[in-house]
């Protein structure tokens, strides 16, 4: 149990499953698969551990958005009291964000769900809500700085960053609100955040 | 964007990530890192971490490794621009991008001015452009036309949500507000409407216009713009007064000792906080995937939080003038030249040298003046505004 999860990479790439919803198209016998075993995960994965505060820039369809879930996810069942709040643009989409964390605890060899289990039943969790037994959590919220508010977790996921149009109001109430690890993660489009990551919106301290 | 590759076989048990983290130090914001092929980190201003995660970082779709994969990918997409922007990280790609941004955070400290000592010369012009808004920021910046035709925006009022009566006492507080002349002025505030008369069988009674209120309010230096009022042509004009910074100094300044992300409201004396915001966030028109199909990216420039960027254009595609030196200063400029070319500069001599030539000179300079011709069409308004500016800064002739 402990060699399954003493890092992500060993648990998403052997202990646990995702979802493909393009498996039939591109051949493969299951939809249900663990993250393929690329090098480049290990160092996504090495990448988050070194700041506070990421900023991720990517190609489509990289599983990264599955990648920065895992990271914080691991984390909340093996810290207790460990709260994550992820965020996305639209209220379904982040339905099926929080269903991605629901999905690998799911998927995940049964020896680790033992270990780290739920406070109650994966279909007695609601939407928006996964609850684990030590106390940790993770909540999706809908676009909007004003949403961020009301929580004080350790670790906050912004999702497609660029299409949010108060990206950069979210950001500033992560700093405030987020005592721990806070991951944005975007395909390219104009906006805030490509000009914040290009230093093009300017800082007072600038 | 410099790239380092900082992979070596030796270095192989300290992970790479943590590896190009060290490198970060001590090079310049966005410098990228290699962490792998197709994974770089690079570092902003403010220190925060951006990774770039591209697609060749997996070796399936590596171009150099396999490229059927990318060609068969690439037909999935309807247009290169959605391609670039979904596949190859381009955050501006299909239109949208920064007008003015990269040229103002590149040369900031050339086209900025920061320096609180800075003033502007007396004997410079003082011209001035204004859009009016009710909902929208009402917005007047000042600019200074230096000897060399540089214009500098130093001042500026910009307030929402207010009348012309509310507007008009703040922007009299204007510092050299008086010397304004013109102010060029949006030319929809000039119209002058007709509405049905409220009483039957009488004729349709005439609205004001906004410009009318700012005279009878006691503002009457605004002039209506009647140049090109293209957004288009004014981007490239400014460009133009940016191009080749590298080798030399802007012919647009903007003087701003407290940029902010934010607009601020209110007057602000000697600083263009808001124009560089509006600035700062000028785009191009952004076009779909499908309009990208039958049209050329969009030339033209997004319609929104542009009231001091169209203040400025109608001072800067005016075309203003440069100011000229008056014929008190013009002729000591000379006679300083004499005694500086003297053998002893600070000796009797020179002085009595200088003095000798003092009268010649200012007969010279008086002639050269006088000598320009009127044109009704041409540079006629222009020495009339000039005898008015010495009759009002009382140069005497």
């Amino acid at each position: 149990m402990e060699e399954a999860t003493r890092d992500r990479y060993t648990w998403v790439t052997r202990y646990t499953k995702t979802y493909n919803e393009h498996w039939v198209e591109e051949g493969r016998p299951s939809p249900l698969e663990p993250f393929p075993p690329e090098e480049y995960f290990e160092d996504v994965f090495d990448i988050m551990d070194l700041r506070r505060i990421i900023w991720w820039e990517k190609s489509r369809d990289m599983m990264l958005s599955w990648a920065c879930v895992a990271y914080l996810e691991l984390h909340a069942m093996k810290t207790p009291y460990c709260g994550l709040l992820f965020q996305t643009q639209k209220d379904k989409k982040v339905i099926q964000f929080v269903d991605y964390a629901k999905h690998l605890w799911r998927n995940s060899d049964e020896r680790i769900r033992r270990a780290f289990p739920l406070s109650k039943p994966l279909e007695r969790q609601a939407d928006h809500e996964l609850n684990f037994a030590n106390g940790s959590y993770i909540v999706g919220i809908p676009g909007g700085s004003d949403q961020i508010r009301s929580y004080h977790p350790w670790g906050y996921l912004n999702d497609e960053s660029s299409f949010q149009p108060d990206a950069g109001a979210c950001y500033n109430e992560a700093l405030a609100a987020v005592k721990g690890k806070i991951i944005f993660n975007s395909s390219a489009g104009p906006g805030w955040y490509a000009d914040a990551r290009h230093d093009i919106v300017r800082n007072e301290e600038d | 964007m410099q790239m380092h590759d900082t992979t070596s076989s030796e270095t192989k048990k300290i992970k790479r990530a943590r590896l190009a983290e060290l490198e970060l130090a001590g090079k310049p914001p966005q410098t990228a890192l290699l962490v792998r092929r197709g994974l770089t980190i690079r570092e902003t201003k403010g220190g925060i971490l951006v990774p770039r995660l591209h697609y060749s970082v997996a070796p399936s779709r590596d171009p150099e490794l396999n490229p059927q994969w990318k060609l068969a990918e690439r037909k999935v997409y309807t247009s290169q621009a959605s391609w670039d922007r979904e596949m190859e990280i381009v955050d501006q790609a299909g239109g949208g991008e920064l007008v003015f941004a990269d040229t103002l955070v590149t040369y900031w400290k050339k086209i900025v001015i920061e320096d609180p000592r800075w003033q502007p010369d007396p004997e410079w012009t003082v011209q001035g452009g204004g859009d009016h808004g009710k909902t929208n920021p009402t917005a007047i910046e000042r600019a200074y036309v230096d000897f060399e035709g540089t214009i500098i925006f130093a001042g500026e009022y910009y307030q929402p949500g207010k009348e012309v009566w509310q507007h008009t006492p703040e922007i009299k507080r204007m510092p050299d507000f008086k010397r304004m002349d013109p102010c060029y002025f949006d030319p929809t505030a000039f119209d002058m409407t007709l509405q049905r008369s409220q009483r039957a069988g009488q004729a349709a009674e005439r609205a004001k216009s906004i410009a009318e209120l700012y005279q009878e309010a006691g503002i009457e230096v605004f002039s209506p713009f009647a140049g090109d009022r293209s957004d288009v042509s004014f981007a490239a004009r400014l460009q133009l007064h940016w191009a080749d910074l590298e080798n030399r100094e802007p012919t647009v300044k903007i003087d701003c000792r407290n940029y902010s992300e934010t607009p601020q409201f209110g007057l602000h004396p000697w600083d263009c906080p808001n124009l560089l915001w509006e600035l700062m966030r000028a785009r191009r028109q952004k076009l779909s995937a499908q309009q990208l199909l039958i049209r050329n990216t969009s030339e033209a420039i997004l319609d929104k939080d542009n009231h001091a960027r169209d203040a400025m254009k109608y001072m800067v595609m005016s075309h203003p003038e440069p100011a000229q030196k008056s014929l008190e200063r013009r002729v000591s400029e000379r006679v300083a030249v004499i005694r500086e070319k003297a053998v002893e500069p600070n000796s009797d001599a020179a002085a009595t040298m200088a003095v000798l030539q003092c009268q010649k000179i200012m007969r010279e300079e008086e002639a050269e003046e006088m000598d320009e011709p009127f044109y009704y069409g041409g540079n006629a308004r222009r020495i009339i505004q000039r005898l008015e500016r010495r009759r009002r800064l009382g140069w005497g002739r």
